[in-house]
């Protein structure tokens, strides 16, 4: 009877978490297409929107469409799918480690992904390659930091942080020297991609990054049971009939990919992976089934306003994202912390 | 057996999700901008997103065309009372250019691309350049914006005056050590660059001419060994004063024999006023010379 109640309100909550997160993202969506240095009225917007699915009549300037399904929309789903896709690695890698410091920057698996990139953009390899070399390194950093950290068939917390900082570091290095051996058109190109943000927000980075991510954070979603137990430890999971070493691997992999694809469009964008999953853990709890995709709404949601705010608040000139997200994220996460500490779930 | 199925379904996963960005990526191929209207025959409305093109516009006499323009066009003066359009390298506001619907835009290469994605025509000049490029761009600009004449008057008067320099300077043997310092310490202009060009042209030698890239940092022990007869700083770089109480600075020549000048941004700019810089170089370098 009480474990029927008990699920009964974990379906509940499951709802309406989902309900006021989905309906959030749609908002922010359609309130953030309104915001930009050049003023469409809102009833206009809706009518261009409209106009791309039913023949409408025109009559509004042919440039008020190249701003918004041009520029607006592409940049705003941009971020979206990157700060969900963010979240959900950072989220997912928190939760397989029992560290609330945990994030794909820490752990070597976003610098090594830079890496893959500014190689790809050194060689010259076409653009759609991109990706596929981030993740390459990603996916084989995460695999050595973790082969690296493990002694004697466990994972000292300690250890696997301080490798992937170190691993993070050297790749960092490497960028840089990247850098500077490359040619005038390439260093351009470097550090036009390193700077990151989502200026240079386009469909085709939409199109190319949205199966990736989207695969990834499916995948992630599989092992949320998983994930639940490994949090009351590592010999308990075993005793649970967890194979703790192939999840582990697997959801390394997944995350690798996730994260390799973010970094591969939008350079490297910090603290959206470490904050949200925190918050939401703080509003949600630890349970991963819930926490996992509401993550990925509430990353998509956070980056997509950071962003606006970037284009907007010293308009026409434009913040990188990283400073709002940092700006704006940390004070709030502070107090979060500050309120509930008991409850952050490790 | 079932960790085994595991793995597969996600390498099959990974697979399958890869091949889909791959078959997205090639449908939401970004459409070309139709040429036959770039350059446009009739141009009215012109933005110019770097400091370069609004100076090369200016001296066209096209200025009142001019729609827009990048925070970093200063110069001249009366640039940075248009309409702003943010910052040149990977800051542009696209919006605010859109919204202006410009004819055509000038820009640095590395801004081009991301203008042309949204059907702009572009119109870029590179980030490196010397005496006979920026001369073939304000030929290019100005067959673009309908003043082929004035370009060529101001072709034909930066040829003759850098002539002239070249003739008064030829018989000069003695040529003074030169270091042009950049923005800190160390940094300063080789090979390829065109101040390394300036300080050639007008007579000196260049403290950085076996450096292999256009813009090196040198250490401090490097300069004070080379010992220059001349130091000149550029207009935004360290305050003259500063330079002379370096440490281990005061034994160079030029600060003994007081030889450290401030340059211009302009001077060293890749428009045509690069002239003036040059010319004020010559005399810097040459008094005896250029002073009689």
């Amino acid at each position: 009877m009480k474990t029927e109640q008990f699920i009964i309100t974990r379906k509940v909550k499951f709802i309406f978490t989902f309900t006021i997160l989905f309906f959030g993202l749609l908002l922010t969506i359609l309130f953030t297409l309104g915001i930009g240095t050049v003023h469409i009225n809102r009833f206009l917007i809706a009518r261009i929107i409209i106009s791309k699915i039913f023949p409408v009549s025109h009559n509004w300037p042919s440039y008020f469409e190249s701003i918004l399904i041009g520029i607006r929309l592409p940049r705003i789903l941009l971020a979206g799918l990157v700060g969900a896709g963010l979240s959900i690695a950072g989220c997912s890698m928190q939760g397989l480690f029992r560290n609330p410091m945990a994030s794909p920057y820490v752990t070597g698996i976003a610098s090594s992904a830079a890496f893959g990139a500014s190689l790809a953009i050194i060689l010259k390899i076409d653009t759609g390659w991109i990706a596929p070399l981030a993740f390459l390194f990603s996916v084989s950093t995460a695999f050595l930091v973790y082969f690296i950290a493990k002694v004697k068939g466990k994972l000292p917390v300690g250890t696997l942080l301080l490798s992937g900082i170190a691993i993070s570091l050297f790749f960092s290095a490497l960028v840089s020297f990247m850098q500077y051996i490359a040619g005038e058109k390439q260093l351009r190109q470097i550090v036009f991609w390193l700077m990151g943000g989502l200026w240079a927000s386009n469909w085709k980075k939409v199109a190319v990054s949205l199966p990736l991510i989207l695969s990834g954070s499916f995948g992630i979603s599989f092992f949320s049971r998983d994930l639940n137990i490994l949090l009351s430890g590592e010999e308990d999971a075993l005793n649970l009939g967890v194979d703790v070493e192939n999840v582990r691997k697997m959801v390394l992999v997944l995350a690798s990919l996730i994260t390799a694809t973010c970094v591969a469009f939008c350079g490297v964008i910090g603290f959206v992976g470490l904050i949200v999953p925190h918050m939401m853990r703080l509003i949600v709890g630890p349970d991963h089934r819930i926490l996992l995709p509401s993550s990925f709404l509430a990353g998509a949601i956070f980056l997509i306003w950071t962003d606006t705010l970037a284009r907007k608040i010293i308009a026409p000139a434009e913040l990188p994202v990283g400073v709002i997200t940092a700006l704006l994220g940390a004070p709030f996460f502070l107090f979060l912390l500050r309120s509930r500490k008991k409850q952050i779930g490790f | 057996m079932e960790t085994k199925k595991k793995w597969l379904g996600m390498v099959f996963l990974i697979g399958i999700s890869f091949f889909f960005s791959h078959l997205l990526s090639l449908h939401s191929e970004i459409p070309e901008i139709k040429n036959e209207n770039c350059p446009p025959k009739k141009i009215e409305r012109i933005i110019s997103a770097s400091s370069i093109s609004t100076q090369i516009l200016y001296d066209l006499g096209v200025e009142d065309k001019i729609v827009g323009v990048s925070k970093s066009s200063l110069n001249p003066p009366g640039a940075e009372k248009k309409v702003q359009i943010g910052r040149s390298f990977g800051h542009l506001n696209i919006e605010t250019i859109l919204s202006l619907q410009p004819d055509i835009v000038f820009c640095w290469k590395g801004d081009a691309s991301i203008l042309k994605e949204k059907g702009l025509c572009v119109f870029f000049h590179k980030g490196t350049c010397d005496i006979k490029k920026i001369i073939e761009l304000v030929k290019e600009v100005g067959k673009i914006v309908g003043k082929e004449k004035r370009a060529e008057e101001i072709a034909e008067n930066m040829e003759m005056r850098v002539k002239e320099i070249v003739e008064r300077i030829k018989n000069i043997k003695k040529k003074p050590l030169v270091y042009f310092e950049g923005y800190s310490i160390g940094s300063t202009r080789g090979p390829g660059s065109l101040t390394h060009e300036l300080i050639t042209l007008a007579g000196g030698e260049n403290l950085a001419k076996d450096t292999k890239t256009p813009f090196p940092l040198l250490s401090q022990e490097y300069i004070i060994a080379k010992n220059p007869d001349i130091i000149i700083v550029e207009e935004y770089g360290a305050k003259i004063e500063d330079i002379k109480r370096r440490p281990g600075w005061q034994n160079i020549k030029a600060i003994k024999n007081n030889k450290i000048y401030k340059s211009r941004i302009y001077f060293t700019n890749y428009t045509p006023r690069c002239i003036e810089g040059l010319e004020q170089f010559a005399r810097w370098f040459h008094p005896e010379v250029f002073e009689k």
